[in-house]
């Protein structure tokens, strides 16, 4: 048979689909067709099935996972049934969630070529295809460089130039850009767009980020629980969609009454510009009530950082190897502030948590923690400082959650520190649900409150965390918020390393930018995240000034939401 | 890797077979000591920077290595004419006479274990997984994803136990003795094996082992499996014997093992699809340098293996004396050495 036009380019057909040992499907007869050149984006809460669903397509689902498998699959004329991912490789392309993982070789053109060599072709073809795809990607410049030594952009980039050397009818992207900062996302799915439209690649991607992503999409397929599925066009699809999911510009338009309702800055522009004709006024300062300024000339609402100083850096300076990873940062953290670190890949963000951590040692400069009246260095209080790692995992050694923060308080009463009881710990992170699951077994959202509440149970003084919000659904981002506003209303100092601009807009009290190793700007959010062309929100970019969030549009043009 | 002089990993792979084949029939202290300091000098003169890592880790786990083989050498073995110390002979198992012999046939034995672990890591530092992969035939591509998970499964149990102690001190848990590390080992396996899943996962989704094409018939493959589960238990028995210390079964079926293992692989009923390479394989005189130094010094070492195997050995019962000096073997295995030598004094790499 020979794939044409009218053939659907991905055929799922009442795909029924549980893993190993799990009696509840996963999938329950999902069908979905998609159209050659067509732009699908797979959105749905964390533990939806997205991921399973993308694992259809190359037949990782079921030929490497195993579990029980009914309906079928095709792409173009093979079924996924009788053809393993060997043998899909050279159709479907797939490009994994974490770059450093995907890496399987240590030269960029090495790497694009492995796929190439495995399905046999000409060495004179395979140069050819090489070439293009750096060309396609523009990384030709990096061609003789390790995987190890690019950032997160770049390998997503490589991986991406891996799978379209294989000249794959269907591209498919697990949640692409979640390790990612702004500018690199921004790199990596502008490339996958121009794939779409100037090759005609049909596109598969999941993604929780959808102001990032909803303007490049033609199609949405909604997983909600338990296994089902809601598809059609963009603008069928987003009306139904929960304001929480919707992107920040989605949101302004809902709350005006526009329809469609805007996905870009640029549909929004034009929606206020036909709504205000006489146009709308640019807003410097909204009132947050009084104001204090900081010795370095931020300026925080009135009151917010009365509290005592609790985290203090002075002229930090941290080396690993040959290179130094932080520079000259010095820094204040009161008693119940959020502080937001922000910046590029490769900038200094989990280097700064762990020079507060105590985890590295400073090169020069000083790290001080408050505690018991006097500042001391993190080094030697064990158990005041609670660090949530980007890889959790290190945090879970039992069987389960209960297990292991009944572990954390032991520890912590032996320091004659604890202050809860497991139970207390499980209904303050609103997790007693998940107290007998064993660590490994839950969602990423219920994994990183999970680990919080590991650190937490050892009655820590502050709280740091990196990345939590990775590849986490809203609902599950605002449950962590919910948690951390009360944490910080109890006087915990938290500092938060994040590439979520919009999250942290609404949320942080003091957002540090770090670029190249340096601090380059601290200072309220409304300070720092305004007036960047990268690093600021999609309702400042859309009004300008001083305008940050959904709410603030809201109130300078008068929808009283 | 400019800078570095590279050698094709097939040629690296000759100088394994020859130092792992000394490292695990010698037991003359002499020859192990002087194959440790052969390793040292491969790791040091070619081993890319980059790949380069300490040997701290293996110089940590040596006095543990020695004192295990010690203590069950000295505790469990009666024999020997230098009485160290006398157990009451109503003491289960370790009663009785306590010999120098015994100490002395431990510590050589830890030796060994120890420039065994030194020969592994070199080689293990000297090639990549993924060129060893691309001279494998096709047909043994599941294997070789097996291969590279385990390949990638160490460095990450060692990643997950940095970790984990780092979380664990941050936590005022600190690690204390060997206790404290045992309820580590079931989250540190988790944690290393989920990440080598991971690597497991992308080589499958990127045509790792291209498409396999079936050919040949359903009985052809059944007597291939059955080949292959043969040459299994062949190579199980050969081990056992070899620890057991049999001299004679386990060359046999050692050989035996791997004659039916290679036909069980050869024959399975799929044949090989084409296979390219983007980056060609040069040999060069070096690769040829390396070899033949190696097949020289596994040579001489079978020979003396065969003719002589007391000199290549260390016995210490009943009578502890001086292990005899194996001078032919001493003098050819410097050769081994020859690719720190070519880096060292050869005209650098052009590939």
């Amino acid at each position: 048979m020979i794939a044409t036009d009218r053939m659907p380019a991905l055929a799922i057909d009442a795909v029924t689909y549980a893993y190993p040992g799990v009696d509840e499907p996963v999938l329950r007869a999902v069908s979905l067709d998609l159209d050659p050149a067509s732009f699908t984006l797979v959105v749905g809460a964390s533990g939806s099935g997205k991921s399973t669903l993308l694992r259809l397509a190359n037949g990782l689902v079921p030929h490497f996972t195993g579990g029980r498998f009914a309906g079928a699959v095709r792409v173009g004329e093979l079924d996924t049934r009788l053809s393993g991912p060997r043998e899909l490789a050279a159709a479907v392309g797939f490009v994994f969630q974490d770059p450093e993982a995907q890496m399987l070789t240590d030269r960029v053109d090495d790497e694009i070529a492995f796929g190439l060599e495995q399905a046999g072709i000409p060495r004179g073809t395979m140069r050819k295809r090489v070439e293009e795809a750096l060309d396609l990607l523009g990384i030709g410049h990096l061609r003789e460089r390790s995987p190890a030594t690019l950032s997160g952009g770049e390998r997503q980039r490589v991986a991406i130039a891996s799978a379209m050397a294989m000249h794959p009818r269907i591209l498919v992207l697990d949640e692409p850009t979640s390790q990612l900062d702004p500018w690199a996302a921004e790199d990596v799915l502008t490339v996958v767009r121009r794939l779409n439209d100037d090759l005609g690649t049909t596109v598969l991607m999941a993604e929780h980020r959808l102001e990032r992503t909803l303007h490049h999409a033609d199609r949405i397929v909604e997983l909600a629980a338990p296994g089902t599925v809601t598809q059609g066009g963009v603008g069928e699809v987003l009306p139904r969609l929960a304001d929480g999911a919707l992107p920040p510009v989605a949101q302004l338009g809902r709350q005006a009454g526009w329809s469609p309702l805007p996905l870009t800055v640029k549909e929004a522009r034009r929606a206020i510009d036909a709504t205000y004709p006489i146009g709308v006024r640019r807003v410097d300062r909204l009132s947050d009530g009084g104001h204090s300024t900081d010795p370095d000339g931020a300026t925080y609402p009135a009151g917010s950082r009365s509290s005592p100083v609790t985290i203090a850096l002075e002229g930090v300076t941290v080396r690993r190897g040959e290179r130094d990873v932080l520079r000259d940062v010095s820094l204040e953290i009161h008693a119940g502030e959020l502080v937001a670190l922000m910046g590029r890949n490769g900038s200094g963000k989990t280097s700064l948590l762990r020079a507060i951590a105590g985890l590295d040692e400073p090169r020069r400069g000083t790290v001080a923690i408050a505690s018991q009246g006097a500042m001391r260095s993190p080094r030697h209080l064990p158990g005041a400082i609670g660090y949530v790692p980007q890889q959790s995992g290190a945090l879970f050694w039992h069987e389960t959650v209960r297990e292991d923060i009944k572990f954390a308080i032991d520890a912590a009463r032996q320091r004659k520190t604890a202050t809860s009881s497991v139970e207390e710990v499980l209904a303050q992170l609103g997790i007693a649900g998940l107290a007998d699951r064993h660590p490994r077994d839950l969602s990423v959202g219920e994994r990183v409150r999970a680990a919080i509440a590991v650190v937490l149970a050892g009655s820590p003084s502050i709280l740091l965390l990196d990345e939590p919000t990775r590849g986490m659904d809203w609902r599950a981002k605002d449950a962590l918020l919910a948690l951390l506003a009360g944490l910080r209303d109890s006087g915990m100092p938290i500092a938060i390393a994040t590439h979520d601009v919009e999250l942290m807009a609404r949320f942080a009290d003091t957002v540090v930018l770090l670029g190249d190793r340096e601090m380059v700007a601290v200072g309220p959010p409304r300070d720092v995240l305004t007036g960047s062309l990268t690093f600021s929100t999609q309702m400042n970019t859309l009004l300008g000034g001083s305008v940050l969030t959904v709410d603030d549009a809201s109130r300078v043009l008068g929808l009283g939401g | 890797m400019s800078g570095v002089t590279t050698f094709d990993v097939r040629a690296w792979m000759v100088w394994g077979t020859s130092a792992f084949l000394i490292a695990l029939l010698a037991r003359n202290p002499f020859v192990l000591v002087e194959l440790g300091i052969v390793a040292l000098t491969v790791r040091f003169a070619c081993v890319p920077p980059e790949r380069l890592a300490g040997i701290g880790w293996i110089l940590r786990v040596a006095p543990l290595m020695l004192a295990i083989g010690v203590v069950f050498n000295v505790l469990t073995v009666r024999s020997g004419d230098r009485v160290l110390a006398t157990l009451p002979d109503s003491w289960p198992v370790i009663g009785g006479d306590l010999t120098w012999n015994a100490f002395a046939y431990g510590v050589v034995s830890a030796l060994a274990l120890f420039v065994l672990l030194l020969v592994g890591t070199t080689l293990g530092a000297l090639m990549r997984w993924i060129d060893l992969t691309r001279i494998l035939p096709q047909r043994v591509a599941p294997l070789a994803v097996a291969g590279s998970v385990a390949w990638v499964f160490l460095p990450e149990l060692s990643r997950s136990f940095t970790d984990i102690r780092e979380t664990m001190a941050l936590r005022g848990i600190p690690l204390r003795g060997p206790r404290s590390f045992l309820p580590l080992v079931v989250p540190l396996l988790a944690q290393g094996l989920e990440r080598a899943m991971t690597t497991a996962e992308v080589l499958e989704a990127r045509g790792f082992g291209g498409r396999p094409v079936r050919a040949g018939s359903r009985r052809a493959g059944g007597m291939a499996d059955l080949a292959l589960i043969a040459g299994l238990v062949a190579l199980a028995a050969g081990s056992y014997d070899l620890v057991s210390g049999g001299r004679i079964a386990w060359p046999i079926l050692f050989a035996g093992g791997a004659a039916a293992l290679g036909t069980g692989l050869l024959r399975r009923p799929v044949a090989d699809a084409p296979r390219t390479r983007y980056r060609l394989a040069r040999w060069r005189w070096m690769d040829t340098a390396t070899c033949a130094g190696s097949v020289a010094v596994a040579a001489i070492f079978l020979w003396r293996w065969i003719a002589q195997p007391a000199g290549l050995g260390f016995d210490p019962y009943p009578h502890l004396e001086w292990p005899p000096v194996d001078l032919p073997m001493m003098l050819v295995m410097p050769l081994l050495a020859l690719p720190a030598a070519i880096v060292a004094f050869g005209p650098g790499d052009d590939r």
